[in-house]
């Protein structure tokens, strides 16, 4: 085993940082969301395609099917929980690393694209780490700051960071000719990407009133609802429409199988209408079995695959836990 | 980093699976490519500093979508929804550690296909003083093996193994020697050595004395890059029996007549060497008495035969004039074969048991001891030129298994007489399971074994091919230096036999195609598959003349 190097008197300067034993998520890259949708107080009309009263499925033609697409998407994982003292204040903290890629398909060909990495370590409550932390040499923790004070807000903080890095590369990749599928709902940053399309997998918030849920309840495979435009008030406006990607088994609740998709308002009702017709065509090809994916149909095949191959480049879990604690011991008995 | 290997670097020590000091994996570089049978070098440093070099053989190739979990996976690849990793592995098992240090190459060490002096090296051709080129790789690099462990010094005996008609293993003989011949690699001793081959099947051999017509340029260079010249073998003599029911001798061949001796003993030569024993082939015979039978009459004949004017090709037995193998029959269907006994304890059933088996004999070998003056001086002398080939295969089984056993027993009697290594001499036998059977009795075995056990250090070099090393006498196989194997029934490669062969191996060598054979010897911890030259020689008469013909060489083995 190579040892790390010996480490500097102290890597945190006046901090006393130890490892939350209890708090440690293990295998915890997909664990709480932060999604926003549920606090999201928006005012939606239903009428912008149709007169929301004629709400029915649309199934559109299938058209050329060699449309380029993009998928990108994101995975985090906390590496450990910090409990982080200094001058008797107590501070939570998180080690985290987080990677972002993106798979381009085109010409019947999916392959991994562009690939972003980041690891962190985040303290709350304003504080900031006072120099970035090296494990290994290929393993270094940028520091990292959120002000909130709750135990959650690390977490949150690199989820966020995350998310930003997805938000870049999707628009990095939006063009004309290639429509990127991002995964969440778009952020207020994508007003200017008009080609990437948020996939919201678990529906927190339907928008749709009571009178339009029967069509979302009674959607066909491989067909969508009408768009329907939210306007958010801190938020911006988007067109947004549900579309069926798999069956839905009795004991499942009538919105199993559904994704609701989104676009920026600033493309135009126009172009939101081709794109969500493309997306209906071509999203059910890239739905995964039951049996290879436990959240099929919403997680589609490249993002599963992606999701895999990101996770991989983050590095063993147990393997950096066991560094940190051989740099956190050594660093107790310097001190 | 220790010295980068001079070759181009084709992939890296994998992690994924265990890197031992015998065989790593290796991941092999998007775009390289590295097939069967590769060399490959890849070096460790210690923590001493010190540099280990593993010199290694692909046996294990294989490609797979990285991290797939499903059989479908294949599919959706395919259709371009799931993106996936190829990861492209290849086995190797090392061959060399040099020096020898058993450490295991670290996980990200870079691997090279080896080339040119670092493939000598790997091996260990560098460490050969005496070599005698034996084929070439698939990429057309020579191969060679050491001419110590095929001349007695170390070693000696070759054993070819492979299913008849496909696995080319005479041509594959033959090859060996005409590269022993007419490269310099037997040095002083090529002046003397001799090679004895019996031509058992076909008359594929009676042409080694001409060129072969059909050979292409290609094959030139490969002879040229092995070292050796495009030519048929410079010195030769072809024996062939005799005719039946002519008195004059006449080659029994059909192909080819002119420069083909045929042989034939006298009757006084065939009392004088006491050759009756060989003319009793059934298992059978070894039972009960009938070999002291044989033994007295042997007596009395030599007896008889030194009697007499010795240029006579007949013999006078007791008064009886002995003209003809049918005129010996005769005679000892008399009491003359009462009288030979001596008062020995024979019982008379033995005697009547010893006359049917000499009746059944006389027809199948008989012609071939003639008390015909003409007959005289028409026994096999292969003390005269290099290359010696026996036609055998117009003969029936007996036949051959006399003509055979008379030839190695007077080489081994005269070899004993000269004492010493040299000079050599090469025996090329094919169907050694007839000769000598694992199970069973054959008249040849012990003259068989012999040659095995004691052939290095007489000077006699076995090259022995079987369809099945599994039915030979253990000893002759198990003395072989030198084991090679053509293409094998699928059946036969899971034998014991075949232990120099790796899993892989066995495998491969129900797969070989004509002219390719896996090779093992001493020095190299792993049998090496190779592929010998069309032969530069011709085959067949066709080959002989100047007509222009299709370049594959094979496409006689009707593949």
């Amino acid at each position: 085993m190579t040892q790390a190097p010996a480490p500097p008197r102290s890597s945190f300067g006046g901090f006393d940082v130890r490892i939350d034993p209890w708090a440690v998520e293990y295998g915890a890259e997909t664990p709480t969301e932060f999604q926003s949708d549920a606090e999201d107080a928006s005012i939606v009309d239903v009428s912008v395609e149709v007169e929301g009263a004629a709400w029915a499925p649309i199934r559109p033609v299938v058209v050329a099917s060699n449309q380029a697409v993009s998928f990108v998407d994101g995975v985090r994982r906390m590496e450990a929980r910090l409990v982080v003292t200094r001058e008797g204040r107590v501070i939570h903290g998180a080690l985290g690393s987080f990677g972002v890629g993106v798979v381009e398909c085109r010409d019947g060909r999916a392959v991994f694209g562009q690939e972003r990495r980041g690891r962190l370590t985040v303290f709350g409550s304003g504080e900031v780490p006072p120099s970035p932390l090296e494990l290994a040499p290929a393993l270094v923790y940028a520091p990292h700051s959120v002000p909130e004070e709750d135990a959650d807000a690390p977490l949150k903080g690199i989820h966020n960071e995350m998310r930003a890095v997805e938000r870049q590369l999707a628009r990095e990749h939006a063009s004309p000719g290639r429509v990127v599928v991002a995964d969440g709902p778009l952020a207020p940053g994508e007003t200017t990407a008009g080609h990437v399309v948020g996939c919201v997998k678990r529906l927190f918030k339907l928008y749709v009133p009571a009178e339009q849920l029967g069509v979302l309840r009674a959607l066909p495979m491989a067909a969508r609802t009408p768009l329907f435009l939210i306007a958010g008030n801190d938020r911006f406006s988007r067109y947004s429409w549900f579309v069926r990607l798999g069956p839905r088994l009795s004991i499942e609740s009538d919105f199993t199988g559904l994704v609701r998709l989104e676009v920026s308002g600033t493309v135009g009702k126009e172009e939101a209408v081709s794109l969500a017709d493309l997306m209906t065509t071509l999203l059910p090809r890239f739905v995964p079995s039951r049996t290879r994916d436990p959240r099929a149909p919403q997680n589609l095949v490249p993002i599963g695959a992606l999701e895999q191959h990101l996770r991989r480049g983050l590095g063993d879990a147990r393997l950096i836990h066991r560094r940190l604690a051989t740099r956190l011991a050594q660093e107790s008995v310097n001190a | 980093m220790p010295d980068s290997p001079s070759s181009p670097v084709v992939g890296l020590v994998l992690g994924s699976q265990d890197a031992t000091p015998l065989e790593f994996w290796v991941g092999v570089r998007e775009g390289e490519h590295v097939q069967l049978d590769d060399l490959v070098v890849t070096r460790t440093t210690l923590s001493d500093g010190q540099s280990v070099t593993f010199y290694g053989i692909v046996d294990i190739v294989r490609k797979r979508f990285e991290g797939s979990q499903f059989d479908t996976d294949a599919f959706r690849v395919a259709d371009g929804t799931l993106p996936a990793d190829v990861s492209y592995a290849a086995h190797v098992q090392v061959t060399r550690v040099e020096p020898e240090v058993f450490v295991p190459p670290g996980p990200g060490e870079a691997v090279s296909v080896v080339r040119d002096e670092e493939f000598r090296r790997a091996l260990y051709f560098d460490r050969m003083e005496r070599t005698v080129a034996i084929g070439l790789t698939r990429t057309g690099e020579p191969i060679h093996a050491n001419l110590e462990f095929l001349d007695g010094t170390r070693g000696a005996h070759a054993s070819i193994s492979g299913v008849s008609g496909v696995a080319t293993k005479t041509s594959y003989a033959t090859f060996i020697l005409y590269s022993l011949f007419h490269s310099d690699a037997l040095g002083l001793d090529a002046a003397n050595a001799k090679a004895l081959i019996f031509n058992v099947k076909g008359e594929d051999l009676l042409w080694l004395d001409k060129p072969n017509s059909k050979l292409n340029d290609e094959t030139r260079a490969e002879y040229q890059r092995l070292g050796l010249p495009d030519g048929p073998f410079q010195s030769v003599a072809f024996f062939a029996p005799t005719r039946k029911g002519s008195d004059t001798p006449m080659p029994d061949t059909g192909s080819r007549q002119e420069g083909v001796h045929p042989y034939v003993w006298t009757v006084r030569e065939f009392c004088r060497e006491r050759l009756l024993r060989f003319v009793f082939v059934d298992g059978e015979d070894a039972r009960a008495q009938i070999p002291l039978v044989i033994s007295r009459v042997e007596q009395a004949l030599e007896r008889a035969a030194r009697d007499g004017d010795q240029s006579d090709a007949s013999v006078v037995i007791d008064g009886t004039p002995v003209a003809s193998f049918s005129d010996l029959v005769d005679l000892l269907d008399s009491t003359a074969l009462d009288n030979m006994m001596g008062g020995a304890p024979v019982a008379g059933g033995t005697l009547d048991a010893f006359r049917r088996r000499l009746h059944g004999a006389a027809e199948r070998m008989g012609h071939l001891v003639s008390g015909h003056s003409q007959a005289r001086n028409r026994t096999i002398d292969w003390s005269a030129q290099q290359v010696t080939v026996v036609d055998i295969h117009s003969l029936h089984a007996s036949a051959q298994l006399f003509v055979v056993g008379v030839l190695l027993k007077r080489m081994m009697d005269q070899k004993e007489r000269q004492g010493g290594s040299r000079p050599l001499v090469f025996v090329v036998l094919d169907e050694l399971n007839k000769y000598a059977p694992r199970e069973g009795w054959s008249p040849l075995h012990s003259v068989l074994l012999d040659i095995a056990e004691r052939g290095r250090s007489l000077g006699v070099s076995l090259f022995g091919a079987q369809q099945t090393a599994s039915e030979v006498e253990r000893r002759i196989v198990g003395n072989a230096a030198l084991k090679v194997v053509g293409r094998l029934d699928a059946a036969e490669a899971e034998r014991s036999e075949y232990g120099f062969l790796t899993r892989v191996g066995r495998v491969r060598a129900t797969l070989l195609r004509p002219g390719s054979m896996i090779v093992a010897q001493p020095e190299i911890p792993m049998a090496i598959l190779l592929r010998f030259p069309f032969p530069s020689w011709a085959t067949r008469k066709d080959e002989v003349s100047t007509s222009a013909a299709g370049p594959d060489p094979f496409a006689r083995m009707n593949l």
